[in-house]
């Protein structure tokens, strides 16, 4: 932790525009150290970041702020002894220090008709990572299951968009705890269309809410009442009083401005850093799944 | 302490952060929390200090994420009245891509034959995977309806990008597929007839797996109404015989090809 604090100090004291940045070693080194200091959050977290740099002409902003995140951790994992139970135990599950799943399946469930909102699949390294959102119909709250493939291995395919599966989930521990492990399901999952969205402005702070929270969490689910619209050179999700501008090259938008003709319609998207990706979109009569789907020639049968 | 500040102050850093604190000193926070953390636990380098300020004024902009402005609503395309494809139907489309893409022209003009038009979301997909092609990017639109047009105006990149005119009668038409001679007489035959033929076929080794090609075609290309009987016969096929991988392969297909066309039809929803 302390290592990785001096690295990134080094990075600021050189400055961003270090050609050592550019090389993918710099990281790469970095992230193997984390790896055999058993911190392999941390080590994804600086994978991901090698992987900014240069990708878009603000990098150098994007770069910085994931320097800060990490700092926030290092620091963090550094005095956890001195951090409320609930945000050491947030800080303890990023950096990757591994919480056994007994230990989860040991707590107290939450039982709720679990609505199944929204769908992403993401390759981090050599894994394909897929987050399911679930949101309780009672509770109201957001739970996250993951499920990972490696190459030619299969991503769970057992909870669709758009149905509803009475189920207790059991909480990872943390200040904002999305993820979840899925324990016993009380019924077959059904078809669900009654899904109603918030404003844009309550999504910003239920998501800023989560985010002053656990500051690096990278996404956070919400579900809004908005159009796909243009603002400038970006697209946006706007309903009458605000938008949110959705992340650059986003596989989704052609999907979600088709359902949407032009009209409003409640759509389940990520927060992200880099903006918004939609995930789903809550029709009368149907959900259509449009959020980043994994690559089939990696995983097998991905549903 | 405003956003605005923070924005401006955020901005300076990136500045700093780029050059390096060796060439350049920290900018000082603004008055409030970020001030406040600076002398509650001042850092001792200026690199030190800025990693500081860059962790919390990350911290606060995230979780200060506010809405921009409110955007215009695009206008939305000229109504269609026909009834969308039904949901199942997706779900078919893109096994058909996936299992059989020989099927997707027919299924394509049956859309447009059974009076419906694509689900919205199946019009993006369907024209960039045809917008190398002007006959099947011409078909795609005509079952997108005026969704496909607006689609093309909001994301140009969906346009046909090939150079060929689409002639009517072959945006209208389906495609013939290579059929040997023998096997002509079953393009029209009723269902029992062209069951029996293939098994029989199979059964005494005249149909073998170096024929897949053209039978593919034919199951491609018989009459609907034969689809059903053909898909269960071939089910049934004696699982000894070596060519029962194909019987089955066809089976699939016929068996696709008639769900696909069943679920297209006005009566079916």
């Amino acid at each position: 932790m302390a290592e990785l604090d001096r690295w990134l100090d080094d990075r600021l004291r050189t400055g961003l525009a270090d050609p050592a940045l550019s090389r993918y070693r710099t990281w790469d080194d970095l992230a193997a150290r984390l790896v055999d200091a058993q911190v392999g959050g941390l080590a994804n977290r600086v994978r991901r970041v090698a992987g900014v740099v240069g990708a878009h002409p603000q990098w150098h902003e994007q770069v910085l702020a994931e320097l800060g995140a990490l700092h926030l951790l290092a620091h963090g994992g550094r005095h956890l002894g001195a951090l409320a139970p609930a945000l050491a135990d947030s800080v303890a599950t990023t950096i990757g220090w591994q919480v056994r799943q007994a230990d989860v399946l040991g707590g107290v469930p939450i039982t709720d008709d679990w609505v199944v909102m929204g769908r992403s699949d993401v390759r981090e390294d050599r894994i394909e990572v897929r987050r399911v959102w679930l949101r309780g119909h009672t509770t109201r709250e957001w739970a996250m299951v993951l499920s990972f493939a490696a190459y030619r291995q299969s991503l769970d395919t057992s909870l669709r968009v758009g149905t509803r599966v009475r189920a207790d989930v059991f909480r990872y521990p943390g200040a904002v705890g999305l993820r979840v492990l899925l324990g016993r399901r009380h019924s077959d999952a059904q078809v669900w269309r009654e899904v109603s969205g918030s404003s844009v402005h309550e999504a910003c702070d239920e998501v800023g809410a989560a985010l002053a929270l656990e500051p690096w969490l990278d996404r956070h689910p919400f579900c809004v009442q908005a159009s796909p619209a243009r603002l400038g050179d970006r697209w946006v999700l706007t309903d009458s009083y605000g938008s949110l501008p959705l992340a650059d090259g986003t596989p989704g938008v052609g999907a979600l401005l088709a359902c949407s003709e032009g009209r409003p319609i409640t759509v389940t998207a990520e927060w992200t850093p880099l903006g918004v990706v939609p995930l789903s979109v809550h029709l009368a009569d149907r959900a259509v799944d449009i959020g980043p789907t994994a690559d089939p020639s990696f995983v097998g049968a991905a549903g | 302490m405003t956003l605005t500040s923070i924005d401006a102050y955020w901005q300076q850093m990136v500045t700093v952060a780029l050059l390096g604190t060796d060439r350049r000193e920290p900018p000082s926070p603004p008055l409030g929390g970020l001030a406040d953390l600076a002398a509650d636990d001042p850092a001792p380098t200026a690199s030190q200090r800025l990693l500081q300020q860059v962790a919390a004024c990350t911290a606060v902009r995230r979780a200060g994420v506010l809405p921009g402005a409110a955007a215009p609503l695009v206008a939305p395309p000229p109504a269609d009245p026909r009834p969308i494809t039904p949901p199942a139907a997706t779900a078919t489309w893109r096994t058909m891509i996936t299992d059989w893409p020989l099927l997707e022209d027919e299924w394509v003009l049956a859309v447009v034959r059974n009076g419906r038009r694509l689900a919205p979301e199946l019009v993006p997909p369907l024209l960039a995977r045809h917008r190398g092609d002007a006959v099947r990017h011409a078909r795609v639109l005509a079952a997108a309806g005026p969704l496909g047009a607006w689609m093309i105006d909001w994301s140009p990149r969906l346009a046909c990008s090939s150079k060929q005119r689409a002639v009517p009668e072959l945006v209208a038409e389906l495609p013939e597929l290579p059929i040997t001679p023998d096997l002509v007489a079953l393009l029209a035959a009723p269902g029992l007839q062209v069951a029996d033929t293939i098994v029989a076929g199979l059964s005494e080794g005249r149909l073998l797996t170096s024929h897949r090609a053209v039978l593919v075609n034919l199951v491609a290309r018989i009459q609907p109404s034969a689809l059903a009987r053909v898909a269960d016969a071939l089910r049934r096929v004696n699982p000894s015989l070596s060519t029962i991988g194909l019987a089955l392969a066809l089976a699939d297909l016929a068996h696709l090809r008639h769900h696909s066309l069943t679920e297209l039809e006005p009566s079916h929803e």
